[in-house]
């Protein structure tokens, strides 16, 4: 092991206060020294069945305590975890297990009907399965018989921690890849802007592939407090949701906007007390005021921030909401570079913005991805190499997001670039959407666009156009994607038409497309 | 309300999709059945086709994680 890693913090914990609870789930819990040493046994079960360092092994678990074990265990080992999401379709989980060259997982009996439907050439060992399922285990009992302490790994703060994988527009998602030492700088940052400490009861609500969960790991963990982590149901059931916030006395949570619209107006806060809740940190999508200014009234000591960053450079700018919020409905700033962030703001010419004009935000961040993995072209086009002060150009990543500086000193969001959209919290390249239903044989065109939900964000629909000789119906098509997409990215509706509307250029009209949808739905 | 009409909704309207099975005892959550967004949809759906009030206490995962609970939920809803 050389330098800080990401996991030196349990190793650290273990010693200074190793019967601290360090993750929690519905009421049974694993201290520090517990994670240390259950996640010791299992790097070196990783390492027996052939775990080399800077393999990738996926994490295909449903959130529990053996999730966190997972994490830490595939970092001693010096390998680099790879969330896979439960919900999602076997095929995408294939793309994802051959993309990266999974040779590992680490699953369980309650994902075992994924496991058998899955389709892939790779001969995968599975930990953490004791049902019959077609690939090689690694049985349990060998692992619990696993010396208690790290495997002797050779580990530098450069090497991958994690690659998380997100929409990309070709149809196929794409791998983040991150280093220990981003990782370190995104939990610092986290650690100390919440100003986290051992009695903190942190709530890991994001599923592991999403970034937010790297705060709620990481940044406790730093701070050697608690990770109560969530179970995936509760987050659907607004109610549920504030009664563990509660129960638990959670004291603070990195969320999206629509998780607390929803909490708010559907009353679910009225009946609790929630005052143990000291910071909200949300991202992800843009919070109107309006609704904003509803929940910190209800929440009158919650300190409230909005935390901007692309998965690729998380936590790159954030802004401390301050008290009373201001009225008028103008958007919320994304607030200042953080310390481990600088950015430029270029037009169509890759050129430096005058003061205040609107362009492209380019950011350099200690917490930068190394770039996608396996994916060379896209890693051309995602960023910009500007001359640095040596020999080496100074890299840039384009993050797509307009921005303009105003004159507080604040950057405000106006925008996308491209065809990214965000759907509570998700992100989703609508080109995919539009791809995963091109590949239906009997569709000519497909078109997706998002109209405004009622929570602040965006719902999907799809307008198509079918082969007239076919029988092809809504559900036949919404059926076929949603073995291609994750959940979050399949249409809320899906309309077949006669035609697509185009513009004179060529391109589908998908504004005149909405505006017509909204006419009309 | 039947189990069968409940079942029926669920996969007709909520999944688009009339082709799916579900069992009484599936868990709806978990098999990504339904999402954050469906649940309301589908309370909703309840609150007009059996003339009642679901409080928003009432929408949590004891109640509607499967047919058979929500089935439950509702005859003593509508006792009450």
């Amino acid at each position: 092991m050389k330098g800080f890693l990401i996991h030196s913090p349990l190793l650290h914990y273990a010693q200074q206060t190793p019967d601290h609870p360090a993750l929690s789930f519905q009421g049974t819990q694993l201290s520090y020294q517990e994670l240390d040493t259950s996640s010791s046994q299992l790097a070196h079960a990783l390492v027996n069945a052939g775990a080399l360092p800077q393999d990738r092994i996926g994490i295909f678990l449903h959130k529990g305590l053996e999730l966190g074990v997972a994490i830490y265990a595939i970092l001693k080992a010096g390998c680099a975890f790879v969330p896979l999401d439960p919900f999602m379709p076997a095929e995408r989980l294939a793309y994802i297990i051959d993309d990266c060259d999974i040779n590992i997982l680490v699953s369980s009996d309650a994902l075992i009907k994924t496991l058998s439907q899955l389709t892939t050439s790779r001969s995968l060992k599975i930990a953490g399965v004791s049902a019959d399922i077609p690939f090689e285990k690694i049985e349990r009992d060998t692992i619990s018989d696993q010396p208690e302490y790290p495997p002797e790994v050779i580990i530098t703060d450069q090497y991958l921690g994690y690659i998380m994988y997100t929409s990309g527009s070709t149809g196929n998602p794409k791998g983040m890849m991150h280093t220990h030492s981003g990782s370190i700088c995104y939990a610092n940052w986290g650690k100390d802007h919440v100003q986290l400490t051992y009695t903190d009861r942190v709530a890991s609500h994001a599923p592991l592939h999403f970034d937010l969960s790297i705060f709620d790991f990481f940044s406790t963990l730093r701070a050697g407090a608690t990770v109560v982590l969530v179970p995936e149901t509760v987050t659907k059931f607004p109610a549920s949701w504030t009664k563990l916030i509660a129960d638990e006395k959670i004291t603070a949570v990195f969320t999206v906007p629509y998780t607390l619209i929803t909490m708010y107006e559907q009353g679910a806060m009225d009946s609790r007390d929630l005052s143990s809740l000291r910071w909200i940190l949300f991202g992800g999508e843009p919070y109107p005021r309006r609704q904003l200014r509803q929940i910190m009234t209800a929440l009158p000591n919650t300190q409230f921030t909005n935390v901007y960053g692309p998965a690729e450079a998380p936590s790159c700018t954030c802004y401390d909401i301050p008290r009373p919020l201001s009225d008028g409905d103008h958007p919320l700033p994304i607030g200042r570079l953080s310390l481990n962030s600088e950015g430029l703001v270029i037009n169509q010419d890759d050129e430096e913005c005058r003061a205040g004009e609107a362009g492209e935000l380019c950011i350099r961040s200690s917490t930068l991805t190394r770039g996608y993995w396996n994916k060379p072209d896209l890693n051309s086009k995602a960023f910009l190499y500007k001359p640095g002060p040596g020999p080496f150009p100074t890299v840039y990543f384009r993050t797509g997001d307009r921005v303009q500086m105003g004159d507080d000193g604040y950057l405000r969001f106006l925008g996308r670039m491209d065809r990214m959209v965000k759907t509570r919290g998700h992100r989703v390249e609508l080109d995919e959407v539009e791809s995963a239903l091109g590949s239906h044989n009997n569709v000519i065109e497909a078109a997706a666009f998002v109209i405004p939900d009622q929570h602040a964000s965006h719902s999907i629909i799809a307008a198509v156009t079918v082969r007239i000789s076919s029988d092809t119906n809504p559900a036949d098509l919404i059926m076929h994607i949603r073995a291609k997409l994750p959940p979050y990215a399949v249409p809320q509706d899906l309309i077949i038409v006669q035609s697509l509307p185009h513009t004179s250029s060529g391109k589908v009209d998908r504004r005149q497309l909405t505006e017509h949808y909204l006419q009309n739905h | 309300m039947k189990t069968e009409t409940l079942r029926q909704y669920i996969c007709t309207t909520l999944l688009n999709n009339a082709g799916t099975t579900i069992a009484d005892d599936e868990d709806l959550l978990m098999s990504g059945i339904l999402d954050s967004i469906s649940v309301m949809k589908l309370a909703s759906h309840l609150e007009s086709e059996c003339n009642i009030a679901i409080p928003a206490e009432d929408i949590v995962l004891e109640n509607f994680s499967t047919l058979a609970q929500i089935q439950q939920y509702l005859e003593q809803r509508m006792k009450g």
